[in-house]
Parts: C-alpha cells; sequence; structure tokens
C-alpha cells in the first residue's frame, strides 16, 4: 500500500506539472506516459481515464500546497502583509511550480464545459472567501464590513491569478497592494492610512 | 510587420478566431484548423501557419471588439457609469456566450504566458488602449464630481484594469445578478 501510495502521489505532481505547463487538452496520453513512465494500462487501471488522472491531480495539488498557503491566513500579523504575502506565495518564481494558481488555471480552460471542473472552481473560491471573511472577522479596523472585503479580496485573487502570471515581481506586488488599497478603503479608519 | 488582408482571409481568421477562443492555442492542431477552414493541411502549413492565423485571430478580437467597446465608453458623456455599461455588457457577453469562451484575451494571456513574445505586440496595443480609455472615462467623471480621490486616478486606472480578469474567472460561477452587484461595489469603491 505504502509503495503505491508513493508512486501515485510522484506520478500525479508530474500530472500537474505537465497540465499546468501545456493545458489540460492538448496534453495527450502519450506525453503522461513517457513523463511518469507508467504505462497506459496501468494510468488507466489507477485512475479510469485521463480526466480521473487531472482530479487526482487536482486534489493532490489541493492537499499538499493549497491547505498550507491557506494555514498563512492565520498568521498574526498587520492584516495588509498578511494578505500581501498569501497572494504572493502563489506568485513567487523561486521555485519549480509555475506561477499562479493550478485550479484557477484548470479552470480557465476548462470550466465553461465540464460541470465538476466548475464545482472544483466553485468549492476552493467559497473556502477561499470564508477563510478571509474569518480573517478579517479578527482585525478590528476589517471586523464591521468582513463579509464585503472578503468577496472583493476573492475577486482580487481571481484577477491576480490570471493576469500577474505575465507580470513582472514589480508589476505583481502593485497590483495586489493598490488592490487591497482600493478594496479596504471604504469605510473603514483604514483609508486615513493609506 | 504589416501583412496585407484581403477579405477572403479575414473570413479565414474569424472562422479560426472561433476554433482558438473554445480550444485555446494550444488545443488546435494545423489539422484542425485544415478540417475547420475547409482547406488543406499543406496549406496550413505552408501559406497560412497556426503561429499567423493565431496572431491575426488575436488582432481580430482587438480591432472588432475590444476597440470599438472602448471607444463608445471614452466617447459617451457619462462618468463612472460608462464603467458601469462596459462591465455589464461583458457580462452579458460571457454569459450569454456572444464570447464563445470567456475573454480571449485572458484566455491567451493564461495560456499563453511562457511564450509572450508570440502575442506581445498585441498585448501592447489592448492594454495601452484600455488603459488610456480608462484614464479618460476616470477624469471626465472626476470632472463631474462623481470621484472622491480625483488625486487617484493612476491606482483607480490600474485597479479597473484587472477587472476584466477577474470577471473573467467568476462568471464561470456567479449568476448575472452577483456578477452586476458585484461590478457595482466595485465601482462603489471609486466614488
Amino acid at each position: 500500500m505504502r509503495y503505491k501510495e508513493f508512486n501515485r502521489n510522484s506520478v500525479l505532481e508530474k500530472c500537474i506539472n505537465l497540465f499546468w505547463k501545456n493545458g489540460y487538452r492538448s496534453c495527450s496520453i502519450n506525453e503522461i506516459v513517457s513523463n511518469t513512465r507508467v504505462n497506459r494500462f496501468s494510468l488507466y487501471d489507477e485512475f479510469q481515464d485521463k480526466e480521473g488522472i487531472l482530479f487526482g491531480a487536482l486534489e493532490l495539488y489541493n492537499e499538499r500546497y493549497i491547505n498550507k498557503i491557506f494555514e498563512r491566513l492565520n498568521q498574526n500579523k498587520p492584516i495588509r502583509n498578511v494578505l500581501v504575502e498569501f497572494y504572493m506565495s502563489f506568485l513567487s518564481n523561486n521555485n519549480s511550480r509555475p506561477s499562479g494558481c493550478f485550479i484557477i488555471h484548470t479552470a480557465t480552460e476548462l470550466a465553461d464545459n465540464n460541470i465538476k471542473i466548475k464545482k472544483v472552481l466553485d468549492n476552493y473560491l467559497s473556502e477561499l472567501e470564508e477563510r478571509l471573511e474569518s480573517l478579517l472577522q479578527s482585525h478590528p479596523e476589517t471586523k464591521s464590513n468582513a463579509k464585503f472585503y472578503a468577496k472583493h479580496l476573492t475577486g482580487l485573487f481571481c484577477t491576480s491569478m490570471c493576469f500577474s502570471v505575465i507580470q513582472s515581481h514589480e508589476e505583481r506586488l502593485s497590483l495586489i497592494n493598490n488592490g487591497i488599497n482600493v478594496i479596504l478603503k471604504k469605510n473603514t479608519n483604514y483609508a486615513a492610512n493609506s | 510587420m504589416p501583412r496585407t488582408l484581403n477579405n477572403t482571409y479575414i473570413e479565414l481568421v474569424q472562422k479560426a478566431q472561433y476554433l482558438f477562443w473554445v480550444k485555446g492555442f494550444k488545443g488546435v492542431t494545423s489539422e484542425d484548423l485544415a478540417e475547420h477552414l475547409k482547406v488543406s493541411v499543406s496549406t496550413i502549413y505552408n501559406k497560412y501557419t497556426k503561429d499567423l492565423l493565431f496572431i491575426d485571430a488575436l488582432e481580430d478580437y482587438v480591432i472588432s471588439i475590444s476597440d470599438p467597446i472602448l471607444t463608445e465608453i471614452r466617447n459617451s458623456n457619462k462618468g463612472l457609469d460608462s464603467f458601469r455599461d462596459f462591465f455589464y455588457t461583458l457580462i452579458d457577453a460571457l454569459l450569454n456566450k456572444t464570447f464563445p469562451k470567456s475573454c480571449l484575451m485572458v484566455n491567451t494571456v493564461v495560456e499563453l504566458r511562457h511564450e509572450q513574445d508570440l502575442v506581445s505586440d498585441v498585448y501592447k496595443r489592448y492594454f495601452g488602449n484600455m488603459k488610456e480609455s480608462y484614464r479618460v472615462v476616470l477624469k471626465r467623471a472626476a470632472g463631474l464630481n462623481e470621484l472622491k480621490y480625483p488625486e487617484r486616478i493612476e491606482k483607480y486606472t490600474e485597479f479597473l484594469i484587472g477587472v476584466i480578469f477577474g470577471l473573467s474567472i467568476l462568471y464561470k460561477i456567479k449568476t448575472r445578478e452577483e456578477l452586476r452587484e458585484y461590478i457595482d461595489e466595485q465601482i462603489s469603491m471609486i466614488e
């Protein structure tokens, strides 16, 4: 069991990168076979079909990366720092992953025609919005309007995960900081300081 | 590198545009194009090429779809309501599938993030015109006393440029009413 588990995840890791880099549709089973070095028969045995591989990859991405990044929202720091760090952790160039978010990336390609992907996107953004709301609730300067802010900070997340993939580091920071400023300024004392 | 375009070619480009819009650049093969455009595969390889058809399809999107809407809000006499009109129109196009799948430019930005050289001239024109048009509208809004902080026009321009990207994701899971409310609220942030 243990051996297979390890194997499954390492296959899925490679598929995350493959789908993310080349897009799901343009990635053939042959490419998956040659990249993972697992034969077609075993792949189908484990995942049923190509879509099964995609959902496995999305699940693993969520477990391994998103949960960790979401945890960062619980840091005890000024709210603006927590938010900027949160957005930027998807956009740093110093790791082996493409920048942006694999779930948003996949949804851009597939959510219009695939109801299951649409659901993944919906659940993902709802969870983000909830987590943002509880973060905003816990800070006195954003408490009174937490729901409103959470909704628009989730919108900013969508914006930056798409737009920022073609931006420089400085442009990304500027988009995020400026977005946070415009959103949080309304009806708070926070505006006085920005 | 200007190329002379005849009518037949523009028709081909617009047909190809539909295919790229739905399947993305990488999801379309030269064989798909040949079949969809009813020409031979060797014509695609030797005469048009997938790359050039794509660039021209993207350029056609800017010329026929995005530039005219931007010109409209630029020449309108409304202030912030021009943004409301603009984004409501976009929401309708996304939901009614006038746009076959999301916004072609946003799809391209996401898909071709590592192949930017191919499309950088089109980006420059697209974002350049968008920025300039938004700025014109914001200045007019400031003239109409609609902005509490007119000195923040540049910041608001940057903020609004991002909205089209956020909408291109959100429309996939939100209703028309929710999206309109989202836009109303975004505009209220700069009032």
